[in-house]
């Protein structure tokens, strides 16, 4: 007999899906509720998926925008505890030397700072590099050149390499760059060269300036960051090894005049996203997860709407359709039902990507500028769209395809099974739903943790300026010291000021910096203290208290003895059990080179503890120095002014006081300040909790629908139980109950799974355990709220079935 | 089905299309085991009308099923045009179903998301047949039953003789070997009842060969034999005016025949 069905060529099996597609848009159009369901639950799946995609794929799929950007690697040096530190200028020059494995090394550091001879004095970002900088990138200038070995040799001429956005706000865009001179930090620089747009490398630089190594830098201070790209054909493993080798060597030629524990080495790319990777990915797990609860709900939906479709399914059969063709033409209602999801997705996603952005605030994701919707991006829903068809209807339609012919034919009837299969479905969207739930629970809590954490200053009311002193006006320690002394109390007298102050760290500021120091009597303190120049202003305008001694006054002047406020962990740290006031202490490694290491600095003072790296980590000891006493670093520094009214309605008087000083200022709120301090977690845990409602919501409306047909499926029974006397109560109880019995195992199902999702959060967890017994409580509770209200619908519905109807209707 | 007009040839020049030896169909439950069908033996001949006739839980439906390859009996031999169908896997089948047999069911069973046109060109499209013959043949089906007008209708937008006009169209428009007719008339009322038996006659007149399920004996008395089932057996077989069973049992059953 012939078997073949439909064999007939391309063109047929074209036309042939070409008459399915058409009867399956007819389909959906005759059915516009469970098609504006549907393509609404898998629009949220695919939306919420792609958005998150597109962000993954921007920061950590997309490559940096340099040449075989594969091959530019970071490189640090390893501290004891195995975190990073800068490389040491003697270090650098041994690696540049010793190492087979890269065709271009570089070193840089970078700062603000104000950049004169624009069309006005900037505030900018200056980075100092070594000659090959720019070829480890591979960028080319996009006029004049970069810098030539003589530039950056000690002495060499003063050159300058701009960006193209200071090229065209600040020269004019100009083409005669080299006629330019640019003041920075007192020196002048001939502008030789316009990078490309976009080439803002590291951060956000403005300006570039040639920089040689310091022969007088030791290899404990750790100034040099450090690029290189590898040569071709060389892993990062051979590399890490090549690098392994000289530091082994250094390490037996200079023994503990060394302190780095060995070199590490990462792509540049890993570098910079690394910090964002887990939560990105764990972000995206839970967009699938959700996109997979939306499958299940169309799955599930369809399975009921498939119910009713028995008929032409059986008829259809009779007629000859081989099971696989019936298949098709049911996996290809599910296509197009998908395909309309991806495209209703993709402008949600558009919608859901907005909102992520705002949730991020910028510099909380390394790449953002990266992140659209591309091809990929389109791709990729597309791709999900085609899982989601899969999914959602692959299942169903097998089920409905495998079903009794005659049965349907003849008698219509259920054939049962399918409420164990709606159980398993709605019991997986409940175990996908908990395990969202309960990661937003976490993450909520700990966000709660972290949100209370008192920072140990007040932030509100406060206005914060970043400034750089041009080194043209302020050439030395008196000229710095001068400006603070009369710009503070100028800055105090404004109108809403109560009170103004200056430091040379902003607590939370991302800046920072420690060095080792001398205890009068005890010699070397035994570890490194954070360093800091603040005056009493700064303590006042940020609330932190005095706790012993006194604050900075009149009697510290320039020629007094230097004195020096410090925190409490560095009174306990440094002097356990003894008065920290009045002792002395000197060579203090961040400054020592400029003011000696024997002069000494009298501790007049103990101010409270600061979170000021960030307020998951505790506080550091740290000693503040005066700034009208040891200026020297103060040139680059932060005004924080406390107001008794909207802080940023000051910046205008602010920016004309500084202005005449000639001193360019970025102004910012301490309150935004300490809201970006935590900008990443509320990132993490706005986008999870809105992914966690989207699943508790499709779960239960996945738990409404099937208890809602359930309740359909089941009128006569009802019917029957009320003629013969059943109470509504007892008829609602057993909907529910039926209902539930479902809910629970999918709860259990959700609480044996979370081990997976909990290690995955583990490292964004504060102060909070991963199986914390209140979070799973009030999720489960919240759970079983949401799954009752969802089945008490359909079950009261149920109790006003009229028993003659529901009689009949057999 | 031959599309011309013949005049059936008599029994003795007819070949077998169906037969049916020792046929049985046993349902199983938790605990009971239904013998809907026990031990059939049926012959139908190419051209041949013949009706099965009995009460319901009689085994009429189980018995179609079988022959229309919805359902497979539980023992005995099933020659379809002489070849045996139990060995015939799903796809198999699903092809047989297709291309040798045509089904009419007392629901009619249209398509409701179809047009006429297309619910008619189904089977054609599972056979694969090129979009010209197969434009030809569901115009040619719906001629032949006066439906050729209501094309591009709904099934919602038919009266129910029209809609088993329509179904009718769907099952000759393969030109299948034989056509299964389920209670064909059981939905409608008599006087479309009537036409769609005349329009079967009208096709077995062309040389049709036709299998109708029926309780109504005045129905079956528009085929050239039937058989009557009881309990799963044929008690009865009536060739023209001519009973050849034992009457007096199914008059102790409490079923007799309307003549």
């Amino acid at each position: 007999m012939k078997t073949a069905q439909e064999s007939h060529g391309a063109d047929g099996l074209v036309t042939s899906f070409l008459r399915d597609l058409r009867y399956a848009g007819r389909r959906l159009r005759n059915n516009l509720g469970f098609t504006t369901l549907g393509v609404l639950t898998l629009a949220l799946g695919i939306g919420a998926t792609t958005a998150v995609f597109s962000v993954v794929n921007g920061i950590l799929l997309k490559s940096l925008p340099y040449p075989d950007s594969n091959q530019i690697v970071a490189l640090s040096e390893r501290t004891k505890s195995g975190g990073e530190m800068n490389v040491a200028d003697p270090n650098f020059l041994d690696l540049h030397g010793q190492s087979h494995s890269f065709s271009s090394l570089a070193f840089y550091s970078n700062y603000p700072s104000t950049i004169l001879g624009g069309s006005e004095p900037i505030l900018a970002g200056i980075a100092n590099v070594s000659t090959d900088f720019m070829s480890v990138f591979r960028v080319r200038p996009l006029m004049g050149r970069v810098f030539t070995h003589d530039e950056t040799a000690p002495g060499g001429p003063a050159s300058a390499v701009v960006s193209f956005n200071y090229w065209r706000d600040h020269l004019g865009s100009a083409t005669d760059i080299n006629s330019h001179i640019l003041s920075v930090d007192g020196r002048s620089y001939q502008v030789v060269g316009v990078m490309p747009t976009g080439f803002h490398f590291p951060d956000a630089t403005d300006v570039w300036l040639p920089s040689s190594i310091s022969t007088a830098a030791t290899r404990t201070a750790h100034n040099l960051q450090v690029v290189g790209r590898l040569k071709t054909g060389v892993s990062l493993e051979s590399a890490r090894t090549d690098l392994d080798l000289i530091y082994r060597r250094l390490k037996h030629d200079y023994g503990t005049g060394m302190d780095a524990y060995g070199f590490n080495i990462n792509t540049l790319h890993d570098e910079i996203v690394g910090p964002v990777r887990t939560p990105l990915l764990l972000l995206l797990a839970a967009a699938v997860l959700v996109l997979l609860v939306a499958c299940t709900n169309v799955a599930s939906t369809l399975l009921a709407a498939g119910a009713a479709r028995r008929g032409e399914i059986a008829v259809r059969a009779a007629l000859g359709a081989r099971r696989g063709r019936v298949l098709r033409q049911l996996t290809t209602e599910g296509l197009l039902l998908a395909m309309l999801g991806s495209a209703a997705g993709l402008a949600l996603a558009a919608a859901v990507l907005k909102f992520m952005q705002l949730l991020a605030p910028a510099g909380a994701l390394p790449q953002s500028g990266t992140i659209s919707l591309d091809g990929r991006v389109v791709t990729f829903a597309l791709a999900m769209g085609l899982l989601a068809a899969v999914l959602s209807s692959l299942f169903p339609a097998m089920r409905l395809s495998t079903e009794s012919i005659t049965h349907d034919l003849v008698t219509r009837g259920d054939v049962g099974g399918r409420g164990r299969v709606w159980g398993i479905l709605v019991a997986s969207e409940v175990a996908m739903a908990l395990l969202l739930l309960v990661g937003c629970g976490l993450l909520v809590r700990s966000f709660a943790k972290v949100a209370s954490i008192d920072p140990g200053f007040r932030s509100d009311g406060v206005l914060t300026a970043d400034i750089a002193l041009p080194q043209a006006k302020y050439p030395d320690d008196a000229s710095i010291a001068t400006f603070y002394q009369q710009i503070l109390p100028e800055l105090a007298r404004l109108p809403g000021v109560k009170q103004a102050g200056m430091t040379h760290h902003l607590p939370l500021s991302g800046s920072g910096e420690n060095g080792a120091f001398d205890i009068e009597g005890t010699g070397r303190a035994s570890s490194y203290t954070y360093y800091s120049i603040a005056n009493t202003g700064f303590f006042r305008s940020l609330g932190v208290p005095l706790k012993r001694g006194r604050f900075f006054d009149d009697r510290d002047r320039p020629g007094t003895p230097d004195v020096a406020l410090v925190n409490e962990t560095f009174a306990k740290q440094f002097f356990p059990g003894v008065d920290v006031v009045g002792r002395r202490v000197r060579n203090l490694a961040n400054d020592d080179w400029v003011y000696g290491p024997d002069r000494w600095v009298t501790i007049v003072g103990v101010v409270a503890d600061m979170h000021e790296a960030a307020l998951t980590s505790a506080p550091k000891p740290t000693i503040y120095v005066n700034p009208y006493q040891r200026p020297f670093k103060a040139r680059y520094a932060s005004l924080t002014l406390q107001s008794t009214v909207p802080p940023e309605s000051l910046v205008p008087a602010v920016q004309a006081i500084l202005r005449k000083a000639a001193v360019p200022a970025t102004f910012a709120t301490m309150d935004s300040r300490l809201s970006g301090a935590v900008a990443g977690r509320r990132f993490s845990t706005s986008v999870l909790t809105f992914f966690a409602v989207i699943a508790l919501l499709l779960a239960a409306i996945g738990i409404y629908g099937v208890v809602s047909y359930q309740v359909v499926q089941r009128t006569r029974e009802i019917g029957i139980r009320i003629a013969l006397g059943a109470q509504p109560a007892s008829v609602r109880r057993l909907i529910v109950i039926n209902s539930m019995r479902v809910v629970a195992l999918g709860l259990v199902v959700g609480i044996l799974a979370t081990p997976v999702l909990t290690r995955a959060l583990q490292s964004l967890l504060y102060d909070i355990s991963p199986t914390d017994p209140g979070t799973f409580v009030t999720v489960l509770l919240v759970f079983v709220l949401v799954a009752l209200a969802a089945s008490l619908i359909p079950a009261n519905r149920a109790t006003r079935i009229a028993p003659m109807l529901a009689l009949r209707s057999e | 089905m031959t599309a011309s007009p013949t005049t059936p040839s008599t029994a003795e020049s007819r070949k077998s299309l169906i037969k049916l030896d020792g046929v049985t169909k046993v349902y199983y439950t938790d605990e009971l085991e239904t013998h809907a069908l026990a031990g059939i033996q049926l012959d139908i001949l190419e051209g041949e009308y013949v009706a099965i006739a009995g009460p319901s839980g009689g085994g009429k439906t189980t018995l179609l099923s079988i022959l229309g390859l919805l359902d497979s009996p539980t023992s005995g031999v099933y020659l379809l045009g002489g070849q045996p169908v139990e060995s015939l896997s799903r796809s198999q089948r699903a092809d047989v179903r297709n291309q040798r047999i045509g089904f009419i069911f007392q629901a009619f069973n249209l398509i409701g998301d179809l047009t006429v046109y297309e619910n008619v060109e189904l089977p054609l499209t599972y056979r694969g047949m090129p979009t010209d013959e197969r434009r030809k043949r569901v115009n040619a089906a719906l001629e032949r039953v006066g439906m050729s007008h209501r094309t591009n209708h709904y099934p919602a937008q038919l009266s129910g003789g029209q809609q088993q006009r329509v179904a009718v169209a769907r099952a000759v428009s393969g030109d299948p070997l034989i056509l299964l007719a389920d209670e064909p008339t059981g939905n409608l009322d008599s006087a479309n009842g009537e036409a769609i038996m005349e329009l079967l006659a009208e096709l077995h007149g062309n040389g049709a060969t036709i299998c109708m399920v029926t309780h109504d004996p005045r129905f079956a008395r528009h085929a050239e034999r039937t058989v009557h089932l009881f309990d799963g057996r044929i008690v009865e077989e009536e060739r023209g005016d001519r009973a050849t069973t034992d009457q007096q049992e199914l008059r102790e059953s409490g079923f007799g025949i309307d003549r």
